[in-house]
């Protein structure tokens, strides 16, 4: 679908793939809802909408908020009977979950969330009376919605240092992973990145597994064996084997610089989203749309079509400057950033918060390499200027600081120039709110 | 006055959780900013740490990589570079507990390496936000940084706090009615300075940077024009003093008791 923002740049848009208006009648459903239930979910449409017409956002959280208020079982009793998809991880889940619902779409109605990933925000994906549900869901809430929606493939991206203020330890993370995947008792596949050992050591002996080779993104060369807390090994291809005799599960699906490699097949693939970690996500989107018995050639072709995802990657005008906006919020997401933006010389707008959703702690902006953009125009802003303009200057990256990021762009560049402008979760989201811009 | 100035960094990957590279980062820029040739070395488990380097650093980690690392470490032979008297050592958060007698981590009780008579226990809860503290016995002003930890840690007699807790937990409450607002961080043992503020602590505090340089090249240092670490220190001190009714409130919510 094809949208104008500012009348000027027509954007391919993540669209849910609902044939039916908000407020549709709750017919589709296999299994008939209790009265409470389709009250619940009439009153969370009502108030989604009220605070769509406010612009106070999307509304997906608060909508969800007032129908789990009404019926606190309201998420088990609208996944019953459907197929229910779970994408987790620390990056990627909103790309891959956006990418799968596309696949799956080719031949089904699907409804997804877009980073509302904690209960509310899959309430609200759930109401919609689709065939097919996919849920993105944040690390800590995999273990109870899995119980709450059985789904039938479980998606698991990564996991590495993020939000710790929230998270506390990423191999504690991994721990209820695996105390959840070991709870599972009804028919369910897993896909999962096989070059992750968090994800691997979350797994376990789980029987059915599709590996895919999901990628390292940018990992630093020693790592902790999860199983045994020794250091593991990893060879110059990116895989890792430890002593105690955990290793790399070998992979079903692979995806190298021009193919997507598959149980028999292999086929050219060419994601339109930038950047390697992207082609790691739409190969993990493939890999689960197989999964749920979509053609694979159908599946590559949908995942090509994308070409942003929930306002990232999106290039809006900005006081009269075209700005690619792009999220990253965490180490692994700023070397994405950094390889994305590596043949390029613009200059760069960074905009750090330390709201709840970007972690309250910005220490992780000592453990990304800035110095990567030497020879730029850069200018820090957000809540948290100031502790980046430290961590710049320490790298040796002289910066301009402004407050305002639309103040910001305009000191960077002059009008018609193009800049970049990367945003923790917080800070980028606000400023596609003020900008009005839809996706 | 060595020719250059040595920083090693100990076990970057299983302690470098919380940014933990940015205090030697930091280190470095200020030592050359002020034409004094400094390096750093990362070592990791497999490797030697040098002896007579300048300043040691041990970061923050998760239970299973502390645990590794004091498994590591305990070997007199091995850290015997950190161990020599005099030896420069900035240690934060896991590290902290490290150097102490005892800590629990993993579900289990571990030896420490045993550098200072401090022992870790588990708290009720987690304590994490902002950290502002007191320096009592050294020639610094207020730090401020960030903490993420569930130790609370019990200095033995004589073991001196690094600074008194202005806002946050820090050491914490070890004994339940241990006196109101007495709360104490980390400690001061020799050269040896560890606490459980990061953001990261020597970014957040450059003159707690120019006293590790300073105890390491022996001499006076030049002033340096710190406009963005002022900038940043002033910006989160006014944050967080801004909010210290709230993390009062919930302190003291927690000794009631000794309150009534």
């Amino acid at each position: 679908m094809l949208r104008q923002i500012d009348g000027r740049y027509a954007v391919s848009s993540m669209v849910l793939h609902d044939p039916h208006p908000a407020s549709e009648h709750l017919i589709a459903f296999s299994t008939p809802l209790p009265l409470r239930s389709r009250l619940a979910v009439l009153a969370g449409k009502a108030t989604s909408a009220v605070s769509r017409r406010l612009l106070l956002g999307r509304g997906a959280v608060i909508g969800g908020r007032v129908t789990l208020a009404v019926d606190p079982l309201v998420l088990t009793r609208l996944t019953a009977g459907r197929a229910v998809t779970v994408v987790s991880g620390t990056n990627g889940k909103t790309t891959t979950t956006l990418l799968l619902a596309e696949a799956l779409g080719s031949t089904r109605t699907v409804s997804s969330t877009a980073g509302a990933n904690m209960t509310a925000g899959l309430v609200t994906a759930a109401a919609r009376p689709t065939e097919e549900l996919v849920l993105e869901v944040d690390e800590l809430f995999v273990a109870r919605t899995m119980t709450t929606t059985r789904p039938t493939v479980l998606v698991l991206l990564n996991l590495s240092r993020d939000q710790l203020d929230r998270m506390v330890e990423v191999r504690r993370v991994a721990d209820r992973w695996r105390a959840a995947i070991a709870e599972v008792t009804w028919n369910m596949t897993i896909v999962a990145n096989a070059d992750d050992p968090l994800v691997v050591w979350a797994v376990h002996r789980f029987p059915d597994v599709v590996w895919v080779a999901g990628g390292t993104r940018g990992r630093r060369e020693a790592i902790q064996c999860p199983s045994c807390g020794q250091v593991a090994i990893v060879n110059a291809a990116g895989m890792w084997s430890c002593a105690c005799g955990s290793a790399r599960p070998s992979p079903n699906w692979t995806v190298d610089a021009d193919h997507l490699h598959g149980p028999a097949f292999i086929s050219p693939f060419n994601p339109s989203l930038p950047g390697e970690a992207n082609r790691s996500n739409a190969a993990m989107a493939v890999a689960a749309a197989a999964a749920r018995g979509v053609d694979r050639h159908a599946a590559i072709s949908a995942v090509e079509r994308v070409e942003s995802v929930a306002g990232r990657y999106l290039t809006v005008p900005i006081a009269g400057r075209p700005v690619r906006m792009l999220l990253a919020k965490n180490p692994a997401s700023w070397t994405e950033v950094l390889h994305l933006i590596d043949d390029d010389l613009r200059p760069i707008v960074i905009c750090v918060n330390a709201r709840g959703p970007d972690g309250r702690d910005t220490s992780w902006l000592w453990d990304v390499a800035f110095e990567g953009l030497a020879g730029r125009v850069v200018a820090a802003c957000g809540e948290r200027r100031w502790d980046l303009a430290m961590r710049l200057e320490t790298a040796g990256i002289r910066c301009l600081v402004v407050q305002d990021p639309v103040d910001a762009v305009r000191a960077v560049a002059p009008a018609g120039s193009s800049v970049e402008l990367v945003g923790t979760y917080s800070a980028f989201h606000d400023l596609l709110r003020r900008l009005h811009v839809r996706w | 006055m060595t020719s250059s100035v040595v920083i090693v960094h100990i076990y970057p990957s299983l302690l470098g959780l919380y940014g933990d590279r940015g205090n030697a980062l930091v280190l470095l820029d200020r030592a050359h900013a002020r034409g004094i040739p400094a390096e750093l070395l990362e070592i990791e488990p497999g490797e030697t740490i040098p002896e007579q380097a300048d300043i040691y650093l041990i970061g923050g980690g998760e239970d299973l990589a502390q645990v590794t690392a004091t498994n590591l470490l305990r070997s007199a032979e091995r850290s015997a570079a950190i161990r020599a008297e005099g030896a420069v050592v900035l240690a934060v958060c896991a590290g902290l507990q490290m150097l102490g007698t005892e800590f629990r981590a993993a579900g289990q009780q571990v030896r420490g390496l045993g550098l200072v008579d401090a022992v870790t226990t588990v708290g009720p809860d987690r304590a994490v936000g902002e950290l502002v503290t007191e320096p009592e016995h050294l020639p610094i002003p207020t730090l401020t940084g960030f903490e993420n930890h569930a130790g609370r840690t019990a200095l033995g007699p004589g073991v001196m706090p690094l600074g008194r807790v202005i806002v946050g937990i820090g050491n914490g409450d070890v004994e339940p009615d241990s006196s109101a607002g007495e709360r104490v961080d980390g400690f001061i043992h020799d050269r040896i300075v560890a606490t459980y503020l990061h953001g990261p602590v020597l970014a957040r505090n450059p003159a707690l940077a120019d006293l590790l340089l300073r105890w390491a090249t022996g001499g006076e240092l030049a002033t340096l024009e710190d406009r963005t670490a002022e900038a940043l220190r002033n910006e989160r001190l006014a944050a967080t003093l801004s909010s210290r009714q709230v993390r009062r409130a919930s302190a003291a919510s927690g000794r009631r008791t000794e309150l009534g």
